[in-house]
């Protein structure tokens, strides 16, 4: 991969789309593998599909605040059915998990095919495979283009988009950490404090589904599934303190996009092949590649049955 | 969207025959709490699926050969089952994490995949785009017959191992005292489970088989109590709703059949619920006045 301008204008806003969206996954993912959540992204990642449909007929518009308003719509009346469903003593909440994401992502299908049709650029594909080569800067030709304001404004939308989600998520981690924390490990404990757990319950569901969106048009469904969950649980493998495991994801989750968008880019060339990876899918396929691996080398360093997996090995320390 | 009767015929058998294979399986994969086995395998099926597409070209076969695909998807589909049983003996790791981290990361190397395809001039690799959502039209004659087998498979191990399959499923840790193979059963359970999402890949579509895999089962649990009526119930909830939902399909055009069948067996699910609780008894009685 050269450093040129064409560098600037096409790989750097995919790799910062990327390392944005592992970022504000990595917080989040965090959170979902302590609370034992962990397919809820991948649950969200469908389930917003009609939302962001209905958004788009009614409003007529593919902006951003559309997106994520018809999205953000769609994850409150999910999630709410997932409880509801989830605590029906016949059901549980793992089939309610697989009903309320099929159904909503079949009626999605449907509302596609029968109100949008093949006239508009749409596509279910782009938004769960991912299209982060499209994440392009026609503007920034260099490194010092990211200081002047001009070209700043030309951003790629997806860029702004992904940069506020990691500071609304990064913000409400650090302002209600303790209630979180309290509530994601003792919620009994934590309702007599007067945090109710159901509240904290339906926020995470929030900034998972904050997240999700945000990345949707740049890394699509997948990867956002694979950077939510992937990072955060390599990091789990490292530690048992909650600061250090959102440190640990963080830069777990960068690591993963730069050397998967290398691989994507430069992987085939080298093999003689004129031909790229898709990015997204190759950043997803080495996020979990890193986790084996960690795991693998643990494994060979650790005598088995010393890791403790259950929320007594976890010390409240560093929070 | 399906052009003549014999097309329509081809169709309605094969989604009927893998919505009754499904709704067999439905139920002890909800019964044992995991239900979302179905979803992982699925996505991970998808890299196997590309890759038997590859294998194929490379030689010197036609890669829209269903054998080749069927043969991929089962191949990785069950290197994410061993891979999940991995991180899950591990212990650090619980099992919704392994079961996301499976499914990513499978889905990843398969999305990476079908962008090579994509930049490779070879024939009948547009048919590789129907895997997410399903084209159930385009089934053939080798399809069908395919699902009728699985079909008789699925049938003919359920009735074969009733007591063992009732056994692991409710008291596990007994079935296990007992020496009833759990270990064994389980890989029969999982060969059938990869096997039918294998050959309803291309129609039904990875995403929506899950519906199929968890719907009929739960629909049918409200409804009964008892394992004997339980599991014909779930079978024959999956086959009305693979009618309901390819017919559905034949009426409005770029209806796709996989979407409709789900919504068809969501619908089903929300009339089983809506019985269950006396719903439908509570609107139709008319209100009694109060005396003030």
């Amino acid at each position: 991969m050269m450093i040129d301008e064409a560098f600037w204008q096409l790989d750097f806003p995919a790799i910062m789309a990327a390392s944005f969206a592992a970022a504000a996954c990595a917080l989040v993912g965090s959170l979902l593998v302590l609370r034992r959540e962990s397919l809820a992204g991948d649950a969200l990642s469908h389930l917003v599909l009609p939302g962001i449909v209905v958004a788009w007929v009614v409003t007529g518009s593919l902006a951003a605040w559309a997106m994520l308003g018809g999205a953000l719509a769609a994850a409150l009346l999910g999630t709410s059915l997932l409880a509801a469903l989830g605590r029906h003593r016949l059901i549980g909440p793992e089939a309610a998990t697989g009903i309320v994401f099929t159904t909503m992502f079949a009626a999605g299908v449907v509302m596609l095919s029968q109100w949008v049709g093949r006239r508009v650029h749409l596509d279910v594909d782009h938004a769960l495979y991912g299209n982060l080569e499209g994440v392009v800067w026609p503007d920034l030709t260099s490194l010092a283009g990211l200081l002047n304001i001009d070209v700043l404004a030309q951003a790629p939308r997806q860029l702004p988009m992904l940069a506020s989600a990691i500071v609304v998520v990064a913000a409400l981690l650090w302002m209600l950490r303790k209630e979180i924390v309290l509530a994601s490990f003792d919620p009994e404990n934590a309702a007599l404090l007067g945090v109710p757990p159901g509240r904290i319950d339906r926020l995470v569901a929030l900034l998972t589904a904050t997240v999700v969106v945000a990345s949707f048009e740049s890394v699509g469904a997948i990867l956002v599934v694979a950077l939510l969950i992937c990072p955060a649980a390599t990091a789990r493998l490292l530690t048992d303190r909650y600061g250090r495991q959102l440190l640990l994801a963080t830069a777990i989750g960068l690591a993963d996009c730069w050397i998967g968008y290398l691989i994507a880019v430069a992987g085939p060339p080298i093999l003689g092949y004129d031909l790229a990876l898709g990015a997204a899918g190759t950043i997803a396929f080495v996020s979990g590649l890193m986790l084996g691996i960690v795991l693998l080398v643990q494994r060979a360093m650790v005598s088995p049955g010393r890791g403790s997996a259950g929320p007594e090995g976890w010390t409240r320390a560093g929070t | 969207m399906l052009a003549n009767s014999w097309n329509l015929l081809v169709v309605l058998g094969g989604v009927m025959a893998l919505g009754i294979s499904f709704g067999i399986l439905s139920p002890f994969l909800v019964l044992q709490r995991r239900a979302l086995i179905g979803d992982v395998v699925a996505h991970a099926a998808l890299p196997g699926t590309v890759l038997g597409f590859l294998g194929a070209a490379a030689a010197g076969f036609d890669p829209r050969s269903s054998w080749w695909l069927w043969g991929g998807a089962i191949g990785t589909g069950a290197l994410a089952i061993a891979a999940l049983g991995g991180l899950e003996r591990h212990g650090r790791l619980r099992r919704d994490a392994a079961m996301a981290a499976v499914l990513a990361t499978g889905f990843g190397l398969g999305t990476a995949l079908l962008s090579l395809v994509q930049q490779v001039a070879l024939p009948g690799r547009a048919g590789l785009g129907g895997l997410l959502l399903g084209q159930a039209a385009s089934m053939q004659a080798v399809d069908l017959l395919a699902a009728w087998a699985v079909m008789a498979a699925v049938l003919v191990v359920v009735v074969l191992l009733w007591k063992e399959l009732l056994t692991v499923t409710f008291d596990p840790l007994f079935a296990k005292v007992a020496g009833l193979g759990g270990g064994r059963l389980e890989m029969i359970l999982m060969a059938l489970l990869l096997v039918a999402i294998a050959t309803a890949m291309r129609s039904v579509g990875l995403v929506l088989l899950v519906a199929l895999l968890v719907l009929p089962g739960v629909t049918a649990r409200l409804l009964t109590d008892r394992m004997t009526r339980l599991v014909p119930l779930s079978a024959f909830m999956g086959a009305l709703a693979a009618l309901g939902g390819t017919l559905a399909s034949t009426r409005f055009a770029d209806l796709p059949t996989g979407a409709a069948t789900v919504l068809a067996a969501a619908t089903l699910f929300a009339m089983a619920l809506a019985v269950r609780h006396g719903w439908l008894d509570r609107a139709t009685s008319l209100p009694v006045r109060q005396l003030p």
